[in-house]
């Protein structure tokens, strides 16, 4: 007998990326759910008929009753599919909660909450032990309960889950706040300790084997800078209690990209050029945050902003630091004001500031920026006749 | 620039045309009296340099001489070893000319002309840059006001004058060097464009976003996101402890409504209820076996009583019986012995008076036998019956005493009367007698006895009668003191109580017959019952505890019951609630909003990070530029301070707003500059006015210093000094004093210029 089904998780339904320009927002928001539809056709070529979503399916328990409709009518749209839902730290099964909110929506009979810690039957001889969360901060390993979980004897035990797993040598998985946010540890043999063929986990937003049946899928849609690995589905097949094939599915509509680079002059971009272009083949679909660093001249520095120009109007979306990147006028900078021995002073003392340890941070970046602004005038200047 | 000469026509005081030539370096000194037109001179000098040829108005009518005409004026000055010559026509046929003096040759006209003076004078290419401000620096007219060394030559007329110009032009004109530091334009440019893009974003003072720049609509756009961000904030965390509210309540529902609670509580009390019940007939039985015993206990302690009084009333009885038996045998023998005493006159009374009776007759028979007559009569036999004794027949013989008279009839035959003498007496003692025989008789007879000691024998029975009567009536005393009718009454009442005793208690559950023993036995069986209830019953305490526990039972069932539905309601109104909430959507922004609030952030740090870049690169550009102007301070005071030292001793003079002169400071002490005295201040207005020169000289930028009757307040000591550091100022190429007090001036070494009569050319210079 052979059980296939979609393992995913970390859908963030509802995320607002808010601190984003609202047109990119609404692009982002809008492909969390679209993501629902990818993640049903990839279902329906791997012919499965379940999708299990290991938690923190909404971004929100306040999430706006039109995401919540827009969820359903998704979901609705495959009704050959059975969705199962399992409450997360971000949604977590309260009274009053998310959940209910849901059903009172009356969703169709293929979207199943997974909000009891109870057997559920997903198929003839297959029964699914959900752990769901119902609370932000439970206190106590949720999946504890399927290792006593009684079921007839030769039935496939599905496990799934929301939380860390301690690593060996590295405590939790989660990160810290970052990607497995929710602070709940699961035991990492759960599966082995509960007689599961396959444990599904969420919260870790990249997707990761934690043994051979026990996996974190990911977030099918990236929606931070990570630094692990997003944009996945799993693709599960059980053969019988003790074996399962996981298949890592590519899923996202956005790639989110992080990289850093110390450059000593505008040369040094060139690189930079094809690390990017590495990263995703559509640049379109592609965030990226750069860091950049080093020290570059006026002349540099001004090239350097073009070429961040050039990029932002390609990308998605490119967000780069420019805090760790130094001005240092040389000479032929300074030729720029020869025409007053003053500005050439005045410029002299804020490469003083900007190079002065005593100097807290905030002056020496003031110092910085008004060195470009001191080169960006006289430039102007130089460019008008005198008045 | 030196002036070498100066010539007027038609110009005020002088209508007629005047010169004065040979203007050399070093010091020119033009004395003369008050009315010789110094003032004019000097005016004319500001009119050639200054005024516009094309003046017109007040300005023109000021330089025209009273009697009319059209002021010109010629001045020859020496720059850079080449003397040129300007004159300036006003009026009709305006026209300005310059010209090389030393050729002749026309360079310029009219307006040229001007622009060229100004920029021979200044040798600056800057054309704009005022030349009156720079020569009002050195030009000082007559008692001019210290501290505004303006280059105005009429306070009524002048149009040029405007503030900071000295400062512009001692900038401009001092410091040739200092703009090749400070080089203007570049430098300027770059510090409007600081200033215009701080003024964007900020007030001028620099302490507030500008009302509509950037800054303030980004400060404005974060207040607004941040306002909302607490109102969606507020919202959710009103959403939150609903939810948290409603979780709560959920718990404490299933709490305090658990499915059977309310069955349970009631099973609870009604079980309590049925044992309260039980409690109270128990403790009814219990109450009912005391009460039984008490009263066996009573009623044994009254049958006790009740028998003891039974036989002490018995023995009463008896005792009361025997007494009235014996009592009513004495009353039978006292009526016996009453009768046998009232039967028996015979008291003692009544035979005294017998005695005494018997004792009187036998006196009167005494006396009456002494005072009568012895008759016997002895009658025969045939006499018998027949003598009669006063009537009486006789029948035997009768001895018979008569005291009075008898009459003794002898039947027929004779009567005898026999009288005594005392009769009378006799007769008296004889009825006496008689009486009391009567008397005697009838006491003996009422006695029933004929002899006194039969008498007394009757009188000692009665006496033993007595006696036995009064025995009698001593034992009846004692047998019933009240009588036997009330001892017979007491019979009859301790007989009633005693029938009443026996018919017993109405309450009684024994029969009042029943035997003590009995009783003793029935108590002894009331109290094991009264043992064997009072086990089943509850004490007072544990039946009061009982009842509370029941009352708290049905109190705290009352509670709950009160608290679900107060659960309830609240939850149902939280629920409520909360779909509102949802329907809003407040609460789901929060993040979008705070999104905004975290861009509008980033755009205010953004623009304070711009503005703090600004005014730093403000602050710098000032600093420096404050430093080079430093550097053009620096001469003048240098320059000063052997003048002051000179004149006042230890002294320090304080520049105000750029180069106006503040405070002067003498041996430690400070004055304003307009509290000096006139003299002071006059004095102050020529050091550095000749600073100034000395300045200019020493950039090569040498003017004239020109002093239009200088020092008029100042005493001849002060004077003296005065004259001694102008004679001395050799740095300064040129100076011009004009004064009215010649012979105070007498002792400035220098040129003494005269004023002499000009014939000026006609018509113009041809232009080669």
């Amino acid at each position: 007998m052979t059980v296939r089904f979609i393992h995913s998780g970390d859908w963030h339904l509802g995320k607002s990326f808010g601190t984003l320009p609202d047109g990119l927002s609404g692009e982002l928001r809008a492909a969390r759910f679209d993501a629902i539809s990818r993640i049903a056709d990839i279902a329906i070529h791997r012919a499965a008929s379940h999708v299990l979503v290991a938690g923190d399916v909404f971004d929100s328990p306040d999430i706006a009753r039109v995401d919540l409709r827009r969820t359903v009518e998704r979901m609705a749209d495959h009704p050959n599919i059975v969705w199962v839902l399992l409450p997360g730290n971000h949604d977590p099964a309260r009274s009053g909660g998310v959940w209910q909110r849901l059903r009172r929506l009356e969703p169709p009979p293929n979207l199943v909450i997974a909000d009891d810690a109870a057997p559920l039957d997903l198929a003839p001889g297959v029964t699914l032990l959900p752990a769901p969360l119902t609370s932000k901060f439970p206190g106590q390993d949720p999946s504890a309960w399927m290792t006593g979980a009684v079921t007839p004897p030769g039935t496939v035990r599905i496990g799934l889950a929301h939380g860390s797993v301690p690593i060996f040598g590295q405590g939790p998985s989660s990160d810290g706040g970052n990607d497995g946010d929710s602070g709940i540890t699961l035991a990492a043999d759960r599966a082995a300790q509960s007689g599961l063929a396959y444990l599904a986990l969420g919260d870790w937003h990249g997707t990761k084997r934690i043994t051979p049946n026990t996996w974190y899928s990911g977030t099918p849609e990236p929606d931070r800078f990570p630094d692990n690995d997003p944009g996945h589905v799993l693709a599960v097949s059980v053969n019988g209690p003790g074996h399962a094939d996981v298949e890592k599915i590519h899923s996202r509509a956005f790639t989110w990209a992080k990289a850093s680079a110390t450059i000593t002059s505008a040369d040094d971009l060139a690189a930079i050029d094809q690390t990017i272009a590495a990263m995703s083949k559509t640049p379109r679909a592609l965030l990226l945050n750069l860091a950049l660093a080093g020290n570059v001249s006026m002349a540099e520095h001004e090239r350097v902003g073009a070429w961040c120009e050039r990029w932002s109007a390609r990308l998605k979306w490119l967000d780069v630091g420019l805090d760790r990147l130094a001005i240092r006028p040389t000479t032929s900078d300074l030729d720029q004001l020869a025409g007053s021995p003053a500005l050439i002073t005045v410029a002299r003392r804020l490469v003083a500031i900007t190079d002065d340890a005593t100097v807290d941070d905030n002056k020496r970046a003031a110092a910085s920026l008004a060195l470009i602004r001191l080169f960006g005038f006289a430039a102007e200047a130089a460019g008008e006749p005198a008045p | 620039m030196k002036l070498r000469a100066l010539r007027v026509a038609a110009f005020r005081r002088f209508a007629a045309p005047v010169a004065i030539d040979g203007i050399r370096d070093g010091v020119n000194v033009l004395a003369g009296p008050n009315e010789m037109g110094k003032s004019t001179l000097f005016h004319a000098l500001e009119a050639a340099f200054l005024m516009r040829f094309k003046a017109g108005g007040a300005a023109l009518d000021h330089m025209r001489p009273h009697v009319g005409g059209e002021p010109l004026v010629e001045v020859d000055f020496e720059r850079d070893g080449r003397v040129w010559r300007l004159r300036k026509q006003f009026g009709r046929g305006a026209n300005a000319i310059l010209s090389d003096a030393t050729t002749g040759r026309i360079e310029a006209r009219n307006g040229d002309a001007e622009d060229r003076l100004v920029s021979i004078v200044r040798g600056h290419r800057d054309a704009a840059v005022d030349l009156g401000g720079m020569l009002g620096l050195v030009w000082v007219r007559q008692q001019r006001s210290f501290s505004r060394p303006d280059p105005d030559f009429d306070p009524k007329t002048d149009k040029q004058k405007s503030r900071g110009i000295e400062y512009t032009a001692l900038i401009d004109a001092v410091t040739a060097e200092v703009d090749a530091t400070v080089s203007g334009e570049l430098f300027e440019a770059v510090r409007r464009r600081t200033t215009d893009a701080l003024g964007a974003l900020v007030t001028t003072e620099r302490s507030a976003a500008r009302k509509g720049g950037p800054l303030d609509k980004a400060q404005s756009a974060l207040a607004d996101a941040s306002a909302k961000l607490a109102d969606a904030q507020r919202a959710a965390a009103a959403a939150h402890d609903r939810g948290d509210a409603i979780v709560k309540l959920d718990v404490d529902l299933a709490l305090c409504n658990a499915p059977g609670a309310a069955a349970l509580a009631a099973a609870t009390i009604s079980k309590l209820d049925a044992e309260i019940a039980n409690a109270v007939s128990a403790r009814g039985r219990r109450d009912l076996a005391m009460e039984k015993l008490r009263a066996l206990e009573r009623e044994a302690l009254w049958a006790e009583k009740s028998a003891r009084e039974a036989a002490e009333r018995a023995i009463e009885l008896e005792r009361l019986g025997a007494a009235l038996s014996q009592a009513e045998i004495i009353e039978q023998e006292l009526k016996t012995l009453a009768e046998k005493a009232n039967a028996n006159p015979a008291t003692v009374a009544v035979v005294q008076s017998i005695v005494d009776l018997q004792n009187d007759l036998t006196v009167l028979g005494a006396q009456i036998a002494a005072q009568s007559a012895l008759v016997d009569i002895d009658v025969t036999e045939a006499g018998r019956g027949r003598v009669r004794v006063d009537g009486t027949p006789i029948s035997e013989n009768r001895s018979l005493s008569v005291a009075d008279q008898l009459t003794i009839d002898l039947d027929g035959l004779a009567a005898v009367r026999i009288r005594l003498p005392n009769a009378s007496k006799a007769a008296a003692l004889k009825r006496e007698y008689d009486s009391k025989s009567r008397q005697l008789a009838d006491r003996l007879a009422a006695l029933d006895v004929s002899t006194l000691d039969e008498a007394r024998g009757k009188s000692a029975a009665r006496t033993a009668t007595l006696s036995a009567l009064e025995a009698c009536r001593l034992q009846q005393a004692a047998l019933a003191p009240q009588g036997i009718a009330r001892l017979a009454d007491r019979i009859a009442a301790l007989q009633a109580e005693q029938t009443a005793a026996a018919d017993g208690s109405t309450t009684s559950p024994l029969p009042a017959a029943t035997s003590l023993a009995a009783r003793r036995n029935a108590i002894i069986e009331a109290q094991a019952a009264l043992t064997s209830a009072a086990t089943a019953a509850l004490d007072d305490a544990a039946y009061r505890a009982l009842v509370v526990v029941r009352q708290t039972a049905a109190e705290t069932e009352a509670r709950r019951a009160e608290r679900v539905a107060d659960l309830t309601v609240r939850r149902a109104r939280l629920s409520g609630e909360q779909s509102g909430a949802d329907e809003d959507g407040r609460a789901a922004s929060v993040d979008a909003v705070a999104g905004v609030v975290t861009r509008a952030g980033a755009e205010v740090a953004r623009l304070s990070n711009e503005v703090a870049a600004l005014q730093l690169l403000e602050m710098t550009l000032r600093d420096v530029e404050a430093a080079s102007r430093d550097a053009v301070f620096a001469p003048i005071v240098r320059r000063l301070t052997p003048h002051l030292e000179r004149i006042f001793g230890a002294a320090d003079l304080a520049f105000k707003d750029q180069f106006a002169v503040d405070q002067l400071t003498r041996n430690g002490v400070r004055e304003a500059v307009a509290t000096l005295s006139d003299g002071t201040r006059e004095q102050l207005s020529v050091l550095v006015r000749l600073s100034f020169a000395e300045v200019l000289a020493e950039r090569g930028h040498a003017l004239p210093l020109v002093l239009d009757d200088p020092l008029v307040f100042s005493d001849d000591e002060r004077l003296s000094q005065m004259l001694d550091v102008l004679a001395n100022a050799s740095a300064v190429g040129q100076m011009l004093v004009l004064t009215c007090r010649e012979s105070a001036f007498r002792a400035l070494a220098g040129e003494r210029l005269r004023i002499q009569a000009w014939q000026p050319e006609v018509g113009q210079p041809t232009i080669s």
